[in-house]
């Protein structure tokens, strides 16, 4: 069994397999896209209460999760990173951030143009937009401190430690519509027992999402292939693999 | 001064310029959430204050809402099911404001227990759905719950 | 003439059936300017993190290759002055001989 899991600390093995799901996982979230923008804005109904405004969910929700999940993946990967040395797990972990602060990004401009017809205000200062924010924070602090040092290795382990602290945040903002009262609405979706939202509109919505995660690893897999790259350009088998031209 | 100091030096004022703006933001909203919250009742027993900044939180009362001929001035009654406010405001409401809504306003009631709103925000439900099926469920009487309005305050369901 | 008249009269009724609905659909019920802008911000922001991701990708394969190259220049280079003076050296040799 173990060897198994060593496998994935070999980076020729992960450089292959990043090289070989890659391009397919990419073209699988393309159709996606494709489907769930076509449910979600051609054929999915207006809603009750917000007309068509409530289309912007189907952007607004997937990037929202996404910007904790990766902060998750990005946190896990640090731990190992600490814990067991394992470089590979830094590559990740440094991969995921601008991802990470993308998906944050999306998801604060999003919800401020979908509050402002709604709620009536570009923003207010409630508990899941403001703990949302210090996400984006969080995520720019890592790569600002990633880019402050000069030596790799300590930059690796002070930006490990940031993203274990900042983890804190992630239950914050997952519960901060129930612990606060918040202007933002509670989880529509994570009832399992009663998704309250009609199934015209859940599954363009859950193709979003999926669409989502598999971009984020798409992008994560071509990333993980330059971080290896740089981390072991003295390896022998990175000069076979930039002479065989299949890099 | 060598480079390494100068980037050190930069990540500490970089640091400290983080820590400073999120410890702002954090007042900031901690500020704000301060605001106190009345409801309609509370203002009715004389317990709001006067010409203070404060939240009000209700649904709109059917057929209340009065809107000037010119202009953005806008009149309407605000109701906890036990007691009204009446509130007027100027400019542009948010769309989910209608009759039988929950909404939270912010402003100061002036001396003739009129509450002047700057503010008039909309909260909406976690539910989405076609407006057939909306129809239908309330027809049924199966409408899941509507938004608290009480936005700050410990919800209130106003069933 | 008559199958004509039926032909031009059917592209017609098409035609604005299909633009209608396709001005309905960008209007989003009169939220268009929102719903589009959300969409467009989305879409730039993560189309520019893969353009982004895969270039510097490129870049760092050529970065690899040409120090590669660089190295082996070099060590090319060495290996022939190398050469090159153990022949002046058996030259030299040579001529004191």
């Amino acid at each position: 069994m173990f060897k198994w899991i060593h496998k994935f600390g070999s980076p020729p093995f992960v450089y292959r397999l990043c090289r070989g799901f890659g391009p397919w996982i990419g073209w699988l979230c393309l159709i996606l896209i494709i489907g769930g923008l076509y449910l979600g804005l051609v054929k999915a109904p207006a809603d009750y209460e917000q007309g068509d405004s409530y289309r912007i969910i189907f952007i607004h929700v997937p990037a929202a999760w996404m910007s904790m999940f990766v902060y998750v993946v990005m946190a896990i990967a640090s731990l190992v990173f600490l814990v067991w040395r394992l470089k590979l797990a830094d590559v990740v972990a440094r991969a995921s951030a601008p991802i990470g602060a993308s998906f944050t990004f999306i998801a604060l401009a999003t919800g401020s143009i979908w509050g402002k017809p709604m709620w009536g205000a570009w923003w207010v200062w409630d508990a899941r937009l403001t703990s949302e924010l210090l996400l984006l924070f969080l995520y720019i602090g890592y790569i600002a401190l990633r880019n402050a040092f000069d030596n790799q290795n300590a930059a690796a382990r002070a930006a490990a430690i940031l993203a274990l602290v900042g983890v804190i945040n992630i239950p914050v903002i997952h519960y901060s519509v129930e612990w606060w009262n918040t202007l933002h609405q509670p989880a529509t979706i994570a009832k399992f027992d009663k998704p309250s939202i009609h199934i015209s509109m859940l599954i363009p919505l859950l193709m979003m999402v999926l669409a989502f995660q598999l971009l984020y690893a798409h992008n994560l897999m071509t990333r993980i292939r330059t971080g290896i790259l740089e981390r072991e350009k003295r390896a022998r088998w990175v000069g076979e693999l930039l002479e065989s031209g299949r890099v | 001064m060598t480079p390494a100091r100068k980037k050190r030096l930069a990540l500490v004022v970089l640091m400290l310029l983080g820590v400073g703006l999120a410890t702002t933001f954090a007042l900031n909203a901690f500020n704000k959430n301060i605001l106190y919250f009345f409801s309609p009742s509370q203002i009715a027993s004389g317990e709001a204050p006067v010409d203070q900044l404060f939240r009000v939180g209700g649904m709109v009362v059917d057929g209340s809402v009065n809107r000037s001929e010119e202009g953005l001035d806008v009149a309407f009654e605000l109701s906890d099911t036990l007691h009204q406010v009446n509130v007027v405001y100027t400019g542009i409401l948010p769309d989910l404001f209608r009759e039988g809504q929950g909404i939270v306003a912010i402003g100061k009631l002036d001396t003739d227990g009129l509450f002047v709103a700057e503010t008039v925000l909309a909260k909406h439900d976690e539910n989405y759905m076609p407006p057939e099926v909306a129809e239908a469920l309330k027809k049924a009487g199966k409408m899941p719950g509507t938004a608290a309005p009480g936005y700050g305050q410990d919800s209130v369901s106003y069933e | 003439m008559n199958v004509r008249n039926v032909h031009v009269g059917w592209v017609n009724y098409w035609s604005q059936d299909v633009s209608e609905s396709i001005r309905n659909f960008f209007a989003m019920g009169g939220y268009g300017g929102f719903v589009w802008s959300a969409y467009a911000i989305t879409f730039v922001v993560l189309a520019a993190n893969l353009i982004f991701t895969n270039m510097s990708h490129k870049r760092m394969i050529a970065k690899l290759r040409r120090e590669r190259a660089i190295d082996s220049a070099s060590s090319k280079v060495s290996q022939a002055s190398h050469a090159a003076d153990e022949s002046t050296r058996s030259a030299q040799q040579g001529d004191v001989i």
